[in-house]
């Protein structure tokens, strides 16, 4: 052999042994050190195997056959893990994590904050990761890992902060802040400090044992309590002297001011709704419509309308309620195409909220909301347990105007009838997310349905656009004209001549 | 030594090192790279018996009431089939997905489960609550009708067919979410939806 192939080889060589060392050092495994013994941890990247952790611990480890999912059973607890999920069952509640865990080599592997916020509690000890001596040493005395989630509700704001176990706090509130501590905790936080485009909270930041909510200005009034199952401080902020609670239904009073009317665009931006076959999008549609409503209603009754988008925009459903909410808007109306696997399903139709799907937990912790002691008290023992409906006086608000957006779904939907030339569908409830959070009168118009090719052609058209907007328009007028007078039940049925029953 | 001889010892030690490096630690990253994620782990099918083989045991089955949509109406109607009886709830819960998903017999009821949903975990939490980490497809868009009917079955035949649960929380891609598709709220659990269910 040559002197250059040599070389050759040699470089060859030492560039696969580099490699292969350069691999190793990425996936070198850690050591978790526990009442004075050492384990090793297998690593890949910056997952480590849980059956490693979880055994030196003490769990006893179970893999279904069928579904990969593992059970780690152990000090009281169970935990499942599977691999694609970042939400952890332990015991009752889900706890998120960064990532979700993955399989690697048929194990299943995690990021370093399952181990921190759910096996190592559960064991009684607190330890976070050394990244430079890839080592976790642990020590006695649980951490608190919370969670924490800003939530609007008009004319409050809710900070809840869910705790992984139960644990004691003291609120002190300051001028332009309140902070909640939970002595001699170590805390595992979701983060150091975020930002909120919350009305009332600028931002949530923690440090040491306490997380302090900050105001977006002074003077605010905030109030904290306890909820169990699973445990949590909710912390309400609002205005000194509002009501800290959803209003109770407005009395139909006296109409001196034009009400105000939230026209909602269904769908947007990356988020298209239905497709037709054609190719026409709901999202399209929608705010075509909707701008059509926006211009007809001011000529129908004296009204002030907005509009929750006005350009292809993404807007989250809770925000476009949000929109209503901060508008104090008299109605909220969301505009949707509707789309079916039934293939010759026509029609239109209007929805308002059902709690069927969540009324019974609704009242459950409507109850306990109700029981909920005035500050800083920790759960009581033998407290009701309850499940997570964090949003519950969401459901609240709008519940309180169910027979007003029943009666309004009502009027629209018979004057849709005259416009789609069908027979009554009749109005229709479910359990949509974005009438929730509506604090007046609230529904969900389906036009038509754009999977039905028909009907695809009539939603893009200028013509059947604006029957649909003076439909809309008409029925508007009629309920506040009913309003006004003070009469209760529908408003009277519009003149339709239906054709044949519709198929869906 | 030659050189020849230098450099095939050289490049033997280096391919020895190579393999023993990545057969104790069993290589977890490269096995990781090479694996793609799969959502959906399905059970093999067994083998259909050739002709003249011996009988088999008869497999314990368990009857499962399926809701699908009605062809004219669109509401929910069950239709019953028998499974083979699975293992525990998890993967009681992953055959009642999956045969959800293969879809009706009956041609007066179509499927509610589009192909690109898949399950990618399901659990059975202490007090009955089921939870269902779906794999959404980023493509797919629903309107009002269809996602009420994609929750609706999913909802109502996981109640229906497991004992002790009673209600269904649905993650979407790993994750809580809004909604599916812009329109049923999947933030808390989901009771039984009777109002979906046909006269």
């Amino acid at each position: 052999m040559r002197p250059l192939a040599v070389r050759r080889a040699a470089l060859l060589a030492a560039a696969a042994l580099a490699l292969l060392f350069e691999r190793s050092a990425a996936a070198e495994d850690a050591t978790l050190f526990w009442r004075g013994q050492s384990y090793p941890v297998a690593a890949s990247g910056t997952e480590f195997r849980i059956a490693d952790a979880a055994r030196a611990l003490g769990f006893e480890i179970s893999s279904d056959p069928t579904t990969g999912v593992l059970t780690l059973t152990g000090h009281g607890h169970r935990v499942l893990v599977g691999a694609g999920t970042a939400q952890v069952p332990v015991d009752q509640q889900l706890v998120p994590i960064s990532r979700p865990a993955q399989t690697v080599s048929g194990a299943l592997y995690a990021p370093a904050d399952f181990f921190e916020k759910v096996l190592f509690p559960l064991v009684g000890a607190t330890g976070t990761y050394d990244a430079s001596k890839h080592l976790w040493t642990l020590s006695e005395g649980s951490a608190l890992a919370i969670d924490a989630t800003v939530v609007r509700v008009a004319p409050a704001t809710q900070v809840i902060l869910k705790q992984s176990v139960p644990a004691k706090f003291s609120p002190a509130p300051a001028a332009s802040s309140i902070a909640i501590r939970w002595p001699g905790q170590t805390l595992v936080a979701p983060f150091s400090e975020h930002r909120y485009e919350d009305p009332f909270v600028s931002a949530i930041r923690f440090t040491g044992d306490s997380a302090t909510i900050e105001f977006r200005e002074p003077g605010l009034a905030a109030r904290a309590y306890a909820l169990t199952g699973p445990d949590r401080v909710i912390v309400e902020i609002s205005r000194a002297g509002a009501p800290s609670q959803a209003p109770a239904v407005p009395a139909p009073a006296p109409e001196t001011a034009a009400p105000v009317i939230v026209i909602d665009p269904g769908h947007g931006g990356v988020e298209t709704g239905a497709i037709g076959t054609g190719g026409l999008q709901e999202k399209q549609a929608t705010l075509e419509i909707a701008a059509r409503v926006a211009a007809t209603l001011p000529k129908t009754l004296p009204c002030r309308v907005v509009l929750t988008r006005d350009t292809d925009l993404l807007v989250s459903l809770d925000d476009r309620t949000s929109v209503a909410n901060h508008e104090k808007a008299d109605l909220f109306l969301s505009i949707h195409a509707n789309s079916s696997r039934i293939t010759n399903a026509r029609g239109s139709e209007t929805y308002y909220l059902s709690l069927e799907a969540s009324d019974k937990l609704a009242q459950e912790a409507a109850n306990r909301e109700n029981q909920a002691p005035s500050l800083e008290e920790t759960p009581a023992a033998g407290s009701s347990s309850n499940r997570d409906l964090d949003f519950i006086l969401w459901d609240l608000a709008q519940s309180a105007h169910l027979k007003e957006s029943s009666e309004l779904a009502e009027a629209i939907q018979d004057e849709l009838n005259v416009v789609s030339g069908t027979a009554n569908r009749g109005i229709k409830q479910a359990p949509f997310r974005v009438l929730v959070g509506a604090t007046m009168p609230a529904v969900l118009i389906e036009t038509a349905f754009i999977s039905n090719p028909e009907e695809e052609k009539k939603l893009s058209s200028p013509e059947f656009q604006q029957s649909v907007a003076d439909a809309i328009a008409k029925a508007v007028a009629r309920f506040f004209a009913r309003r006004r007078s003070g009469a209760s039940g529908p408003p009277p049925a519009a003149t339709a001549t239906p054709t044949p029953a519709a198929p869906r | 030594m030659t050189r020849r001889a230098a450099a095939l010892l050289l490049l033997s030690l280096a391919l020895a090192v190579a393999g023993l490096i990545l057969w104790t630690r069993g290589g977890p990253v490269l096995a990781g790279r090479r694996r793609a994620r799969l959502f959906l782990r399905v059970t093999p099918a067994a083998a259909a018996p050739s002709p003249g083989a011996a009988a088999v045991t008869p497999v314990e089955t368990v009857r499962l009431t399926l809701f699908f949509l009605g062809q004219e109406d669109g509401k929910l109607r069950s239709e019953e089939r028998d499974i083979p009886k699975p293992n525990g709830a998890g993967a009681a819960l992953k055959a009642i997905f999956n045969e959800l998903q293969r879809g009706p017999t009956r041609p007066d009821l179509v499927a509610a489960l589009p192909a690109r949903i898949q399950l990618r975990n399901a659990f059975l939490l202490p007090e009955g609550e089921v939870v269902l980490d779906l794999a959404v497809d980023s493509g797919l868009s629903f309107g009002s009708d269809e996602e009420i009917g994609i929750v609706a079955s999913l909802v109502d035949t996981v109640l229906q067919n497991v004992a002790e649960t009673r209600s269904v929380r649905i993650l979407v891609n790993g994750e809580p979410a809004e909604s599916l598709g812009g329109h049923v709220d999947l933030t808390r659990p989901l009771l039984y939806l009777r109002g979906e269910l046909a006269p």
